[in-house]
């Protein structure tokens, strides 16, 4: 409940994070290893982890304006869902150890790879003809589906569906700032991610063909 | 096409939009002294007369402290104080100074007239704090705290359960009326009668020729001195978790609610036929004339008194943690604030002095009273633009003016991006005044106190009162016969301050929580109101006169 918690839920002892933590990593692990990753690949990602954790971050003192979301939406949508949810979990890991690790976490990283999962089902087009309409509405939807799932944190025994709606109203003006701020990154840095993904998808396909024409069929 | 001629449009309302909503008092007016009166808080305005300055505490009083009304000259100077042994509750009942004067029931001096909540009214000699005399009114709980009026030779004084004439030569009671229960209620002569409310939402009609009439409201309760407007009277009427302004017809005897507005509503102001309610979310401006309009509502938190300056701006302190007073000049349509060294909570209203020092007075909970003053220039001219919102406004224009001029030469994306980011600024400024407001129109009503939440081994003289009670972990610790709290913080805070006790609490988008009282944090603490879990932060949630809240460690 929100009065006892505040906005995310009970913090847990040193071994509970511990836990969340090596959990997440876990699955992390799990979705990048169950699908055939390219090192210029993981480097991307390793980068765009960075750099959207230092974002993130950075823009903390900022209410509700989460880069994060953005960067997971292109990456589920560049490359695909199991990657896309590897790096929301990822990013809400590192970026929690630093800003507020706990409980929360997992719902966090459970919301972002929620939208991971919607971004993967996104058809931006290409460099040339991108969708921005799509994203935009995609980037608005983003905010509320994350505020809902991050919010579950908050549930506890004896709390009603009643509370947690009114829990979840409140937070709307919030979730509204949210999306908006999505709105704006994707305005500014949309296409920029975008066609940084791309170039590595370009690559993996060059690479793939070679591997198929010469090994696997030659 | 559509895209061109729209994003500049866009823009040009972005313009307008990012023009400040409210403009910061910024103080060209100087601390002249300041007093601290010890314990309790400084509930009501303080009063100036002549040269003399004075001014009550309040509180619900333990241990030895008790409230005390003072006098200090203009310079800061102490002349005397006066201290009531035997009030113990929340002392709201304005101090009246009456000139003296004679009529049919004698003669008296000039006299401070003062309410206590033990029940007693005191008129004291100004100069000297002297008693002239006193006298006992019915305690249930608490005694008067509502606002005493003089009318020729007697005041009218609004006791706990009714109304008393006294007459002000000798203090003799010349007339006395049971009505509804009170709290910071008060009298109104309007027509051939006095009208006075009750906790019970009951306008009461006294008529001078001593019959009563009773003209009970479905619900609510009223909390301040009826307003008078030719042939009817307004009403700010308190619910559980909003209010209600209501007009109640003297021809046809007849109530009909206007508007519906925020919680715990303040005592209204009136100039003329202009009407200004306060409440915890709103201040409307109302003007009556054969029908009530609303002529302007602004964001505001204000639950207490209103005072108006020499120069005919209205007054009213902010009651939040940020505090500082609001101030509305005339005819304008934002909302200023004044803040000093120690905005914090607060319910008293400015009392401005005449004369060419432009000096005014201040107190809130904090219990210091201060002496504001400006030597040069006048109170409407030390008003002045905040700096800051001038420079932010300034960069708005300019990512604007390049937005604009970028869309004029085909470059939609730079324009698009320039208005989005501009819109996103907008709107991080207004999302927590949003925030609030909204969160104020989602408040669940109040739960109602029942038997099962009473405790037995509590004292009677909790009865009818605020109770918090906190579980610890080496057991319960209960605090009562609090009155006049509005919000879950402010009873908490009281209570926190009669143990003794330390608490911490955090500020978050959604509202202030608290993290650990008397050094215990737990899982966090929640609070129930009536044995009902609470869904709004403290600071948001309101409780009614009875409410009994419960901390309790999660």
């Amino acid at each position: 409940m929100f009065q006892a918690f505040g906005f995310h839920g009970p913090e847990l002892s040193p071994l509970g994070d511990v836990m969340v933590d090596v959990g997440l990593v876990g699955l992390a692990f799990a979705l990048l290893t169950g699908t055939s990753v390219k090192r210029q690949e993981i480097l991307t990602l390793v980068t765009l982890v960075v750099a959207t954790v230092a974002l993130r971050v950075l823009m903390q003192p900022i209410p509700n304006v989460q880069p994060v979301t953005l960067c997971v939406l292109l990456v589920g949508s560049q490359l695909g869902a199991r990657r896309g949810m590897a790096f929301a979990v990822m990013v809400t890991l590192l970026s929690n150890m630093i800003i507020g690790d706990g409980w929360w976490t997992l719902f966090q990283a459970a919301g972002w790879s929620a939208v991971a999962l919607l971004g993967s089902r996104l058809e931006l087009g290409s460099t040339d003809s991108f969708r921005y309409g799509t994203l935009y509405a995609a980037s608005f939807g983003s905010a509320f589906l994350f505020g809902a799932i991050a919010s579950l944190s908050i549930l506890e025994p004896g709390m009603g569906l009643v509370d947690f709606a009114i829990y979840l109203a409140q937070g709307w003006p919030f979730d509204l700032l949210h999306a908006l701020g999505n709105i704006t990154f994707a305005a500014w840095f949309g296409l920029f991610v975008f066609r940084s993904l791309e170039a590595d998808m370009s690559l993996e396909a060059i690479e793939q063909s070679v591997v198929e024409g010469h090994v696997t069929e030659g | 096409m559509l895209g061109r001629a729209l994003l500049p449009t866009v823009l040009v309302l972005l313009f307008f939009s990012s023009m400040p909503f409210v403009a910061a008092y910024d103080s060209t007016v100087d601390l002249e002294w300041s007093a601290d009166l010890g314990e309790g808080y400084i509930t009501t305005s303080p009063l100036v007369v002549d040269e003399s300055v004075y001014v009550r505490t309040s509180g619900f009083w333990v241990g030895e402290a008790r409230p005390q009304v003072f006098s200090f000259t203009l310079e800061g100077e102490e002349r005397w104080n006066r201290t009531s042994q035997t009030t113990t509750q929340h002392d709201m009942s304005p101090l009246n100074f009456i000139t003296g004067g004679e009529g049919p029931c004698g003669s008296w001096p000039d006299m401070l007239l003062v309410g206590w909540a033990n029940g007693e009214v005191e008129a004291i000699e100004p100069d000297t704090g002297v008693i002239l005399w006193n006298r006992s009114s019915l305690v249930d709980a608490w005694g008067i705290t509502g606002n005493i009026t003089v009318q020729n030779d007697h005041a009218l004084v609004p006791t706990r359960t009714g109304m008393m004439g006294l007459c002000l030569a000798d203090g003799s009671v010349l007339n006395e009326h049971q009505l509804g229960h009170g709290w910071r209620n008060g009298g109104v002569l309007a027509g051939d009668a006095y009208w006075q409310g009750d906790e019970h939402g009951s306008l009461w009609q006294v008529n001078l020729n001593g019959s009563v009439v009773e003209h009970p409201l479905l619900e609510g309760m009223i909390r301040h001195p009826p307003r008078a407007i030719s042939d009817s009277l307004l009403l700010h009427v308190q619910h559980s978790s909003n209010s209600s302004i209501v007009l109640f017809n003297l021809s046809t005897l007849e109530f009909e609610v206007i508007l519906v507005s925020g919680p715990s509503p303040g005592i209204p102001a009136q100039r003329g036929d202009h009407l200004f309610f306060i409440d915890g979310t709103w201040m409307t401006e109302m003007q009556c004339q054969s029908i009530c309009e609303v002529i302007q509502r602004l964001p505001a938190t204000s639950n207490g008194e209103t005072s108006w300056s020499p120069n005919g701006d209205l007054w009213f302190p902010r009651n939040t943690q940020e505090g500082g007073w609001y101030r509305l000049a005339s005819e304008a349509t934002e909302l200023e604030i004044f803040s000093t060294a120690l905005d914090g909570y607060g319910t008293a209203a400015p009392e401005f002095v005449d004369g060419s020092k432009s000096q005014f007075l201040l107190g809130n909970d904090e219990g210091v009273l201060m002496m504001f003053g400006a030597s040069q220039q006048n109170l409407g001219e030390s008003f002045q633009i905040d700096w800051m919102l001038n420079f932010i406004s300034l960069v708005f224009i300019i990512v604007l003016t390049s937005g604009a001029f970028l869309t004029s030469r085909s470059d939609l994306v730079w324009g698009w991006r320039l208005s989005t980011l501009c819109f996103l600024a907008a709107c991080l400024m207004v999302t927590p005044a949003v925030s609030q407001v909204w969160s104020s129109s989602l408040t669940p009503e109040t739960p109602e106190s029942t038997s099962d939440t009473w405790n037995e081994d509590w004292p009677d003289t909790w009865l009818g009162t605020q109770i918090v009670v906190f579980e610890f972990e080496a057991g319960t610790q209960a605090y009562g016969g609090f009155v006049g709290h509005d919000t879950v913080l402010q009873l908490t805070m009281a209570a926190v301050d009669e143990a003794a006790i330390d608490i911490k609490t955090e500020t978050t988008d959604l509202g202030l929580y608290v993290v650990e009282i008397d050094g215990q944090s737990g899982g966090g603490w929640e609070y129930f109101i009536n044995d009902q879990r609470a869904v709004l932060s403290a600071d948001r949630q309101s409780v009614d006169s009875t409410t009994v809240l419960q901390w309790r460690l999660a």
